[in-house]
């Protein structure tokens, strides 16, 4: 990946052949504020739906779908106590398209215009007020989600992780167009970057970048303050259960773990390798033994949190199997703490590892996930050094890391049906 | 082998049909890592009534065998998990059943020719055994249970059984808690035996792999296997009018808000699939025109509270039935289904802008274009049209001689009998 310095910002250019678009990105990290928390999910909705050069949402989208469905979008993701978002425009290669419509520019231009002058009427605000409301009034009706909400609040009651990226119903309730304001010069004056990928030059991108003053944008240093570790150690003395109770025919069991494994310490591989080998398989240990062997479940499955040392353990089972399928789970934990791994699923752990890291080679965004492990301060990494390390972890570095594991919360979600 | 080349967007595929009767589709991507291959057997939730070898005599099975066969199908002999084998060589497996057919997939960048053999052979490898097919019965359960407890999928299944009256696709393509209990290994074995035969199924690879040398692997590896005579099933299937079943029905769950799903049945089984194909984008231009969230009616129906963020619409062409809904979640389901009822009657009468439709026809050409960027879309658009009857780059040749004045020929399917809707209400405290 090439690295070009324009106009004192970082461009980091991946050519790759394989695609038939081209995606201009511009990412912006800052610490996750509560402050903001309602405005920036509100802000970043605005954002992808109007601007000032169009004003309504069926104008933006118009004028999108006229210059060949460049889609035009902004992400959000958090990284421990760090929130990234990804403005981006990803618009078909001039050389498949007949007309001459200039699509380099015109998809560059409308990046810009969407970042620096944005339209924050009134009626948007109100209208995303309602619609983030409604967002939060209908996790009740899907399961899942509000297993995970409720989870999520008890295992990381005052935590950064417990912060709902999209606030609260009182929060949003409290958004104004002057806290929208505030909340766009925090994010346009967070560090940032620029990144181009596809089958193209980059000096024809560079040029119709050069036409706009970047200057506005901040630089993203290397040896930036941003935190995305979450270090915050809990003093757990008991395990909390919670059971709540709702008319629906099945329950959804959520068991929270935590260590302190983080991504910049040496165990993250063996614990991440931890997580896929009880439950991110078709062979994975929970998978095998609570679905497959006593028929349990449909779902049951594990993940990892790596900034935060968390896993969690989620299962959809039938109200008279909670208890039982508990003390598997359990059993299945304390087989690992006690060394007795199965040969065979630690292997093929490894060889399913080892090919979805392979897999993500196809992404042309793969050279980026590199660069922001860099840019994390974790080091340089490559799917070759991950590779490494997931081919030379011993069964002993598992049972290392599952004596780690601390059982922190319990949640179920409880069919009376 | 039959190349179909696109000299428009650079691409090309290869097609062959062996001795045994297997359609073979390939698409090479040389500069992709990961190959991605997918099974399809040409039998799904709907073929559940059928006659075999020209006799008279209609065999029924219970809802959910199809489906109930995908999750079997893993099982080989010995006690032998055929994801785990996936697993040994680094690949990722798994399988889906839908109304028409049922698909087995792989996507690996390691051993992809070991990979290839193995899809072929588990899932030509019939095994099922009543102990474990009990089992299966208490996973399978739970995983219908947890769509009840969705009211999206409550709301689909309640629209389908109000447009169609027997056409199978009203029932879950899992089946019910009742009807998987009804299954049982012999008949899994006589579904099998009916419709898992090469002369029934098709494999698309798309990827990186060499093409001789996998047509000659596939081709090597069907040689080796003898194969029952193909019984040749003709499934009844139930072809019903534009008229719907029930105008109306609901059902009470526990969720704070309705939602609604409003269906319009189509009649579409006289057109070939060229003609259907034509048929679709004009669907897809009036209903992003009238109902998509760029639209000037979502715009306002949002902000008087006729709708929230989750409306969306949903158009399902298959070649026994097709129709489209109109869903979301809505404070009073009433003024929703009577706002989308009026909208869609009113369709005929609505002058269309022609600058918007070629908008329209640019952007779903970008669309088509996007789809190369991925083999799991190549592979599965070379899916979804060997079931259609249909070639991968027709779609992208309907977009570009379609006329504007074409969209009047669909007006005749707005019709008010064509029309139902289901609500999930919330249930009382």
């Amino acid at each position: 990946m090439d690295i070009i310095n324009l106009q004192n910002l970082n461009l980091y250019y991946n050519y790759d052949s394989r695609f038939k678009t081209i995606c201009v990105c511009l990412y912006f990290s800052f610490p996750i504020n509560e402050k903001y928390i309602p405005e920036l999910s509100i802000l970043t909705q605005m954002m992808q739906k109007t601007s000032a050069s169009y004003p309504t949402e069926e104008e933006f989208a118009y004028y999108l779908k006229s210059i060949y469905d460049t889609s035009f979008s902004i992400t959000s993701s958090r990284i421990g106590k760090v929130q990234c978002l990804r403005v981006s425009v990803s618009f078909i290669n001039p050389k498949y398209i007949k007309e001459d419509i200039n699509i380099v520019e015109k998809a560059i231009n409308f990046l810009y215009e969407s970042l620096l002058y944005p339209n924050f009427s009134i009626d948007n605000l109100e209208l995303e007020k309602n619609i983030l409301t409604q967002f939060h009034n209908n996790t009740y009706n899907n399961k899942t989600k509000y297993a995970s909400v409720r989870f999520t609040e008890e295992m990381y009651k005052n935590e950064v992780q417990s912060i709902n990226a999209n606030g609260t119903v009182e929060s949003v309730k409290n958004v104004t167009i002057e806290s929208i304001k505030e909340a766009y010069t925090y994010l346009i004056n967070s560090p940032c970057y620029i990144f181009v990928t596809g089958d193209t030059p980059i000096k024809p991108i560079c040029d119709e970048l050069n036409k706009y003053d970047l200057s506005v944008f901040r630089k993203y240093e290397l040896t930036s303050e941003l935190e995305f570790i979450d270090n915050y150690k809990k003093d757990i003395n008991q395990v909390v259960e919670i059971v709540e109770e709702q008319d629906i025919n099945q329950t959804i069991m959520f068991i929270g773990y935590r260590s302190d494994i983080r991504r910049n310490t040496k165990y993250r591989f063996a614990y991440s390798f931890l997580s896929a080998m009880l439950g991110e398989y078709f062979h994975s240990t929970l998978f095998q033994v609570v679905r497959e062997k006593y028929n349990l479940a449909y779902s049951i499955g594990s993940s990892t949190l790596i900034n935060k040392g968390a896993i969690h353990v989620f299962a959809r089972i039938s109200k008279d199997n909670i208890e039982f399928a508990k003390k598997l789970i359990f059993e299945e934990i304390e087989k690992y703490q006690d060394g007795d791994i199965d040969d065979k699923t630690f292997e093929l752990t490894k060889s399913s590892r080892i090919n979805d890291i392979l897999k993500n080679g196809d992404s042309p965004f793969n050279p980026l996930y590199d660069l922001q492990e860099e840019l994390m301060g974790c080091g340089k990494i490559s799917d070759e050094i991950i590779i490494n390390n997931i081919t030379n972890l011993t069964k002993e570095d598992i049972v290392e890391v599952a004596n780690m594991l601390v059982l922190d919360t319990i949640y179920i979600l409880k069919g009376r049906a | 082998m039959e190349k179909i080349t696109n000299e428009f967007l650079q691409e090309s595929y290869y097609k062959s049909t062996l001795p045994n009767g297997l359609t073979v589709i390939l698409f090479p991507k040389p500069l992709i890592k990961r190959s991605y291959a997918m099974l399809t057997v040409k039998y799904g939730s709907i073929h559940q009534e059928f006659k075999i070898n020209g006799s008279d005599e209609i065999i029924s099975t219970p809802a959910g065998v199809a489906h109930f066969l995908e999750h079997k199908m893993f099982e080989m002999p010995n006690k032998v998990d055929a994801s785990n084998l996936f697993a040994e060589l680094g690949a990722d497996v798994n399988a889906y059943t839908s109304h028409e057919n049922t698909s087995y997939y792989f996507s690996t960048v390691m051993n992809f020719e070991k990979s290839l053999e193995l899809l072929l052979d588990f899932v030509q490898t019939p095994y099922f055994i009543e102990e474990s097919v009990e089992g299966e019965k208490k996973i399978i359960e739970q995983e219908i249970m947890s769509s009840l407890d969705k009211p999206s999928s409550v709301c689909y299944h309640g629209i389908l059984r109000n447009l169609f009256e027997k056409n199978k696709v009203i029932d879950d393509i899992g089946g019910t808690k009742e009807s998987i209990n009804l299954i049982n290994k012999d008949i899994l074995q006589m579904c099998y035996n009916t419709f898992y035969h090469p002369s029934n199924m098709f494999l698309v690879i798309a990827g990186n792999f060499d093409l001789e040398k996998t047509l000659d692997l596939v081709k090597t590896n069907q040689e080796n296997k003898d194969f029952n005579p193909y019984l040749n099933p003709v499934v009844i299937n139930y072809f019903e009018n534009n008229k719907v079943n029930k105008e109306y029905d609901s059902f009470m769950m526990d969720v704070n808000i309705s939602s609604v799903s409003v269906g319009l049945k189509l009649d579409l089984y006289e057109s070939t699939p060229q003609e259907i194909l034509k048929i679709a984008v004009l669907f897809d231009f009036i209903l992003e025109e009238r109902f998509d969230y760029s639209s000037e009616n979502y715009q306002k129906w949002l902000r008087e509270q006729i709708i929230d963020y989750t409306f969306t619409f949903n158009f399902s062409l298959c070649k026994t039935h097709a129709y489209i809904t109109i869903d979301g979640q809505a404070p009073d389901p009433n003024i929703f289904i009577d706002v989308i009822r009026k909208e869609l009657l009113n369709i005929p009468n609505i002058k269309f802008n022609e600058e918007r439709f070629t908008n329209f026809i640019r952007s779903h050409i970008a669309y088509q274009i996007r789809k190369f960027n991925s083999v799991e879309a190549i592979a599965n658009a070379l899916n979804d049209e060997a079931i259609d009857g249909t070639e991968l780059f027709d779609k992208l040749l309907a977009l570009q001689t379609l006329k504007f004045e074409d969209i009047k020929s669909v007006y005749k399917y707005f019709d008010k009998d064509s029309i139902s809707s289901f609500v999930v209400l919330p249930k009382e405290n």
